[in-house]
């Protein structure tokens, strides 16, 4: 969709660069170092864009950022912002990650969806209701978001937008016994090492993961990618966003159906 | 990366920054390659620079004898480090700087990382431009270029000071072998070489720097520059002084240096 020559102009390919660079070597940048101006939403995914495609990975999905309403207020955010999941940083609970390979990682406990088909590109209007019947599976998830930018506040969020939304690792627990009930009623709790750090439910992500899960598809499909059949979605925190610390497990309860277990080496 | 890498970056960053020197003395220091390229990379970090290409080093028999090693090492060039003829440049004494004539490479096209060899007419097909290019080196370790051994040049940015590129040319696959270039220090002749000085031929230095990548997933993209190696040997350089590359019909790179503030 993005034509991948030479089209940025200088402050997007300087920080397109940078970005390729900090994902490669796995080396955070400083913000106050980086000197670049203003992005646009569209030219931070014209960046998004460029960076992904020099960087080679294989597609396994979507992330969104910024769904919950206190996200968005300590983001910046106007609205969601969409991110591309690795294939290969998809992963199945119980996960155990050495913490210094990790990018500045925060914790967010997720619904996350695969879809039974391919969705027909061109459509960008799905509501969702009708993205329901397309589900195949339904998972409890807690993703670790993960940025290439050191954190500080006030950080513009068209240059997280453009840092692939701090898409970083999704673990995902077994697939939920889903028989159609409303997830937004589903209690999530979040504990550090057995005590309770977060507490929320589905209604946090635009008032139902369905609805959020439909923004994805729609969102993917107009940036290019139709959602495929096997790919995971995921839809934004309940649980806010905490940070992730070395020698901890972080443990995600989805009511009594499920739970997702990290330990942070 | 533990603190002590940590400091010792910060100390290499504001050497380069203000001409001073970082005693290797009392610095933890890397143990190896993993971490000296780590220590290079948050040098870079801390410049806040945008990555634009890549130096080769140790082309020679020479120079890999000096640094300890058996084959060429790559290092990152950055936009700010990066000027075009005619620049005026600052330079510290105390960094033992030289130069080297060195042709470079613009990619117009990307070169992903890839599992089978890029064939050779696929490497020169992604070529844009050449240029000749003056590259200057120094450590930032007191007791100069040479003394230090490779895992501590790596980590000092690969004894990399700057790269200036005289006029860029369309790629239409010139023979660069025989081509002659001819450095002048202070208006009087120094080295001299032509192309085949660099691993035979520049073209082998872009197409093992490519190698070098595929192996670690990277690869290169469109716009970034690769300078080959040096074919004049190295030639010393000082504050106040001058140097400049005659490259024949690919023109001239001339540089003025100066001191830095305060040093």
């Amino acid at each position: 969709m993005f034509d991948t020559a030479r089209t940025l102009n200088e402050n997007q390919d300087r920080l397109a660069r940078l970005l390729v660079e900090a994902n490669r070597t796995e080396t955070l940048l400083h913000p106050e170092a980086l000197q670049l101006a203003p992005l646009t939403e569209a030219e931070a995914l014209e960046v998004s864009w460029r960076v992904w495609a020099a960087l080679g990975h294989e597609l396994g999905g979507f992330k969104v950022g910024a769904t919950a309403r206190d996200n968005i207020r300590t983001l910046g955010a106007h609205r969601p912002m969409l991110g591309r999941l690795r294939r290969d940083r998809i992963f199945r609970a119980p996960y155990t990650v050495g913490f210094d390979k990790l990018m500045a990682p925060v914790t967010e406990c997720e619904f996350a969806f695969e879809l039974a088909a391919d969705l027909p590109a061109g459509r960008t209007d799905w509501p969702p209701g009708d993205i329901a019947a397309e589900i195949a599976r339904v998972f409890p998830a807690i993703e670790i978001a993960e940025r290439r930018v050191q954190r500080v506040p006030g950080y513009p969020y068209t240059q997280l937008i453009a840092d692939n939304a701090a898409g970083g690792r999704l673990v995902l627990g077994a697939p939920l016994a889903w028989a159609g009930q409303a997830l937004n009623a589903i209690p999530v709790t979040l504990l550090v090492d057995d005590v309770v750090v977060a507490r929320g439910d589905g209604s946090a992500v635009m008032g139902d993961p369905l609805a959020s899960l439909a923004w994805v598809a729609n969102e993917a499909a107009r940036l290019g990618h139709p959602v495929r059949a096997g790919d995971i979605l995921t839809t934004g925190s309940c649980t806010g966003m905490k940070p992730a610390e070395r020698g901890t497990r972080q443990t995600a309860r989805f009511g009594g159906l499920g739970e997702v277990v990290i330990d942070f080496r | 990366m533990d603190e002590g890498l940590r400091t010792l970056s910060r100390a290499l960053w504001e050497a380069r920054r203000t001409g001073r020197s970082v005693e290797s003395a009392g610095h933890r220091l890397p143990l190896d390659r993993d971490e000296a390229y780590a220590v290079q990379r948050e040098v870079i970090a801390l410049s806040g620079s945008a990555p634009c290409g890549y130096k080769i080093g140790s082309t020679s028999a020479e120079a890999q004898r000096i640094l300890g090693t058996t084959e060429p090492g790559a290092g990152r060039l950055v936009t700010s480090f990066t000027h075009a003829s005619p620049a005026r440049l600052p330079i510290a004494a105390a960094h033992g700087p030289a130069v080297e004539g060195e042709f470079a490479f613009r990619l117009g096209r990307d070169l992903p990382a890839r599992v089978t060899p890029y064939a050779p007419e696929d490497i020169s097909a992604a070529i844009e431009a050449v240029a000749g290019a003056i590259e200057m080196v120094g450590s930032r370790f007191a007791g100069g270029l040479g003394q230090q051994g490779r895992l501590l040049t790596t980590a000092d940015s690969s004894a990399h000071i700057g790269l200036v590129t005289g006029p860029w040319h369309p790629w239409r696959r010139q023979d660069l072998r025989p081509h002659r270039v001819e450095m002048f220090v202070d208006g009087i002749a120094r080295g001299s070489g032509t192309g085949a000085r660099a691993l035979g031929d520049p073209l082998n230095v872009l197409a093992w720097l490519v190698r070098h990548l595929s192996a670690q997933g990277q690869g290169l993209l469109a716009g970034e520059i690769v300078a080959t190696g040096t074919c004049t040997g190295l030639d010393p350089v000082t504050p106040g002084g001058t140097a400049t590359a005659d490259f024949g019909t690919l023109g001239r790179v001339e540089i003025a240096f100066t001191a830095f503030d305060g040093a």
